[in-house]
């Protein structure tokens, strides 16, 4: 910036991250006319990669547009830190001596200002040299701010002009695009802006935007302007697109004071004299030129531009096996984001490992620059005099029409051998019996496959998802198992009720077998199986059950039991005591099968019947 | 009872069965072969590796290749080991020295990290990608974290805990059935089921404590200074650049862009998937 600048630098809270945060507000003019502006740029930067948002004063005596911002981050050894810096012009709408407040900014809780910077507002009489005068929503001079006087009739009141600095550009060198939009007329509102669109360039924005005063076919028009970088990606015939304008513009309807309608015109130019136009600029061309073949060096990596190459060591003395820090820093004009890495010479000397790099821009005077630097980390294997050697850096440049090769001068080291003085970087045993590490590497690769065994098997494990289902449902089962045993165990009356049928038709299974060789045991067997079943169906005693007992709890328990099964359960009681205390005779056999037949299906239909 | 158990010992069986081959076979998550990956790595060169006659012969000659500093070669032959053996962690260990020596310290740490997630307490493999992250301006061992803890914390696989966790699982379901069913037992079961509920609390904690403490996505950046860009596309700023090598949680992809995250700087952004290699 040029002009008076003032330089506010504060540091906030010591605690934490904040104390490293800079805020730094400068102008680039402290001075100025009433039509003129002032840029504006508020830097912010610390440790972080998301820094909190200045907070700017009320300034009533400024108009102010914003600019844009710039926000930079870069890692450097795993650290971060970044810088935003925030553009606006300022238009004054004041004449003597007025000031920007403070900005401030908060930062864990902890909020600092920056110092007042003043500024003098002259008018554009008093000044020296008058600038011309730009405004972000122009109002030319006039007669109700309409075509001057003078102006030619046919004159367009707003338009837009899209032009480059050249019409030939080589292939990555640097093409400034200036879109401009003038006015003659008042305009309603802030103008819209769409970029055009390119095909075949890499874009750079250059803010911040211009505005002016300039007269054009006797007109004088108020425009603003907004330069890109482009640079061509490719040979050939490139093409820039139109850009657009989007604004409201007066109509130009004249009012006489002395007409009859004075009033009704004065108010409806108020309200609805405003105009909507979309203006477009014409396409340009460019064409891209090829980079020549001949002599390109062999390390060329694309550079189009102006450039130098340095190169710097943090320690001019190690020890074999220390890390030394190379610096190679490439800077100069030109396409920076496009710049390839520096090729780093052999050296066998040195264990070199691998190069990071960061960058900077700058666009000062609409022209892209700025360094790009690559670090790199270099031991030195053995002791003595070493040397780095040149490292070369090629470009095009497109002024002298030819390749060039920059180069840096050799750095020259002296490495001490400390314990071991050997070409060998392994540990050695120092004088002292110590083991002194002279330099670190990755350990050796493994010669054999290794793994398996119990890793392997709980990896299975691990991996048996379906499997896993297994266990819950086995503890399900257990746990519903255990319930109904909790359950049956509580309510004795209820198990019996329950499992007279299956222990009747256990007893019957038995007398059947024993049938054939002892009816009055089988007998015995089954009476037992009546006895017991009507005992726990009827809860009562089997011991002491009489026929007439058992007849008269069954109708109470069973009302809806047919009378045949009453007496089914008469006869085959009878039947069974008759066979159990009856001489043996021919024929008891079948009697028994009979029985049995008869005391499964009485039973079954009990079963049913009985209800608990 | 028999015909349970058959049952039971098919389901059991089945899904290790199926484990070992999802585990043979992982390409479809990694998006391409280990083998793909270290010629991935080394582009631009042909990897005419020989077929050696068995994994014994090919073990032996990309050591001699690594040993005669042919980086290139025995990276392709450890790659195309690791077609066969994806979940070998020297496999990983060796195929990561390969690239670390060829220079690529992103690709080489990829491999270091997949090496130690499988065999975390390999000292071989800790070292080693210890080392190969300091180069990347990151520590192993976060900032505050004692050694010792990270250590331990870090002793089994994730694996080996939900291995260990599954089956402590099951040893006191398996008891605690066995408590319910058995009265007699009872007295005999309760320090056994009581043991066992322990020991599943605590590697489930410990399983889930590592899940929580790792991202569910991860990628190594394995391209020199990588543009983070405020949104997937060319069209948007360029937010900061990340060196080789630093790893990167995966937050979302978008066609060629993935959104990646740096939690030690609580920042995030859109870089290219090509200057990614992702870690599943």
């Amino acid at each position: 910036m040029t002009g008076a600048t003032l330089l506010l630098a504060l540091v906030l809270s010591p605690a934490g991250w904040a104390a490293e945060v800079l805020i730094q507000a400068s102008v680039d003019k402290s001075v100025v006319t009433l039509n003129d502006q002032i840029v504006l740029e508020v830097s912010v930067s610390g440790p972080a990669a998301s820094l909190p948002e200045p907070k700017f004063p009320a300034m009533p005596n400024f108009s102010v547009y914003s600019s844009g911002k710039n926000h930079s981050i870069s890692f450097v050894n795993g650290k971060v830190s970044s810088t935003i810096v925030h553009t606006y012009v300022l238009v004054p709408r004041f004449l003597g001596k007025g000031e920007i407040g403070s900005i401030s900014l908060t930062v864990d809780g902890n909020t600092v200002k920056t110092d007042p910077i003043a500024i003098e507002v002259q008018s554009p009489n008093a000044a020296a040299a008058p600038t011309p005068g730009p405004t972000a929503a122009p109002r030319p001079k006039g007669p109700s701010g309409g075509r001057a006087p003078g102006a030619p009739a046919n004159a367009v009141d707003v338009f837009v002009m899209a032009d480059v600095d050249k019409k030939k550009a080589f292939v990555n060198e640097q093409v400034t695009l200036s879109v401009k939009f003038f006015t003659g007329v008042p305009l309603a509102g802030n103008p819209q802006y769409d970029a055009p669109k390119m095909s075949g360039f890499l874009a750079e924005d250059l803010p911040p935007e211009r505005h002016g005063e300039v007269s054009h076919r006797g007109r004088t028009y108020y425009y603003s302007e907004i330069k890109t970088a482009l640079f061509p990606a490719q040979a050939g015939r490139l093409s820039i697109g139109p850009a657009t304008v989007r604004a409201q513009v007066q109509r130009d309807v004249a009012i006489d004071p002395f007409a009859a309608d004075f009033f009704q015109r004065f108010f409806s130019q108020g309200f609805a004299g405003v105009e909507d136009r979309v203006l477009k600029s014409d396409p340009v061309g460019v064409t891209g030129e090829p980079l020549p073949t001949d002599g390109k060096p062999p390390d060329f990596s694309g550079a189009v531009g102006q450039f130098a190459i340095a190169a710097a060591i943090d320690r001019a003395n190690p020890k074999a096996g220390d890390a030394v820090n190379l610096t190679v820093t490439v800077q100069g004009t030109g396409n920076i984001k496009a710049l390839g890495d520096v090729k780093i010479p052999d050296m066998p000397s040195f264990r070199v490992y691998d190069t990071v790099s960061s960058m900077n821009l700058d666009k000062k005077n609409d022209l892209v620059r700025g360094s790009k630097v690559f670090r790199t980390v270099v031991v030195p294997k053995v002791s003595g005099a070493l040397s780095i050697p040149p490292i070369t850096f090629s470009y095009f440049d497109p002024s002298k029409r030819q390749y060039v090769q920059a180069s840096t001068l050799p750095i020259a080291l002296k490495v001490s051998g400390g314990p071991a003085e050997q070409p060998q970087p392994t540990t050695a045993a120092a004088p002292t019996g110590k083991l002194a590490a002279v330099s670190e590497d990755i350990r050796y690769i493994k010669t054999a496959p290794g793994q398996g065994g119990l890793a392997a098997l709980l990896e299975n494990v691990g991996l048996a998802d379906n499997a896993h289902s297994i266990p819950f449902l086995v503890f399900a089962v257990s746990l519903a198992m255990a319930m109904r045993r909790e359950h049956l165990t509580s309510d004795p009356k209820g198990q019996r009720f329950r499992s007279a049928l299956k222990r009747a038709h256990q007893r019957i299974r038995e007398a059947e077998h024993l049938a054939g060789q002892a009816p009055q045991a089988a007998a015995s067997l089954m009476s037992e199986a009546l006895l017991n079943f009507l005992g726990d169906k009827l809860d009562a005693a089997a011991s002491g059950l009489t026929q007439r007992r058992a007849l008269e709890l069954l109708k109470a328990k069973a009302p809806t039991l047919a009378p045949k099964s009453f007496d089914a359960v008469r006869d085959l009681w009878e039947q069974l005591d008759l066979m159990r205390f009856a001489p043996p005779a021919a024929g008891d056999s079948a009697k028994g099968s009979d029985a049995a037949a008869r005391i499964k299906a009485l039973i079954k239909e009990l079963d049913r019947e009985i209800k608990r | 009872m028999n015909r349970v158990l058959a049952l039971a010992a098919l389901l059991i069986l089945r899904p290790l069965a199926a484990g070992a081959q999802e585990a043979a076979a992982p390409d479809a998550a990694w998006g391409g072969s280990p083998r793909g990956r270290a010629s991935g790595a080394l582009s631009g060169e042909t990897l005419a590796a020989p077929e050696p006659s068995g994994p014994v012969a090919a073990w032996s000659l990309a050591a001699k290749a690594y040993d005669a500093g042919d980086y290139k070669r025995a990276a392709a032959i450890y790659g195309r080991l690791l077609d066969d053996d994806p979940n070998n962690a020297s496999l990983h260990y060796n195929l990561g020295s390969a690239l670390f020596r060829a220079g690529k310290v992103g690709r080489s740490i990829a491999q270091y990290q997949r090496a130690f997630d499988i065999m975390p307490r390999d000292p071989d493999i800790r070292y080693n990608l210890a080392f190969a992250l300091k180069r990347a301006g990151e520590d192993l061992v976060p900032v505050g974290v004692p050694p010792l803890l990270h250590r331990a914390f870090y002793w089994l696989s994730d694996r080996e805990l939900a291995g260990l966790h599954w089956l402590a699982c099951w040893t006191t379901l398996l008891l605690a059935s066995l408590f319910l069913l058995r009265e007699s037992l009872r007295p005999v079961l309760i320090p056994w089921t009581a043991g066992a509920i322990a020991s599943w609390l605590f590697f489930g904690g410990w399983w889930g404590a590592r899940r929580l403490a790792e991202p569910s996505e991860r990628a190594v950046i394995v391209q020199s200074a990588a543009e983070i860009r405020s949104g997937p596309g060319e069209n948007y700023s360029v937010s900061f650049t990340v060196p080789e090598g630093r790893r990167v949680e995966v937050l979302g992809v978008n066609g060629q862009w993935t959104e990646t995250g740096l939690a030690k700087e609580g920042v995030k952004g859109w870089i290219l998937s090509e200057s990614l290699e992702r870690i599943e």
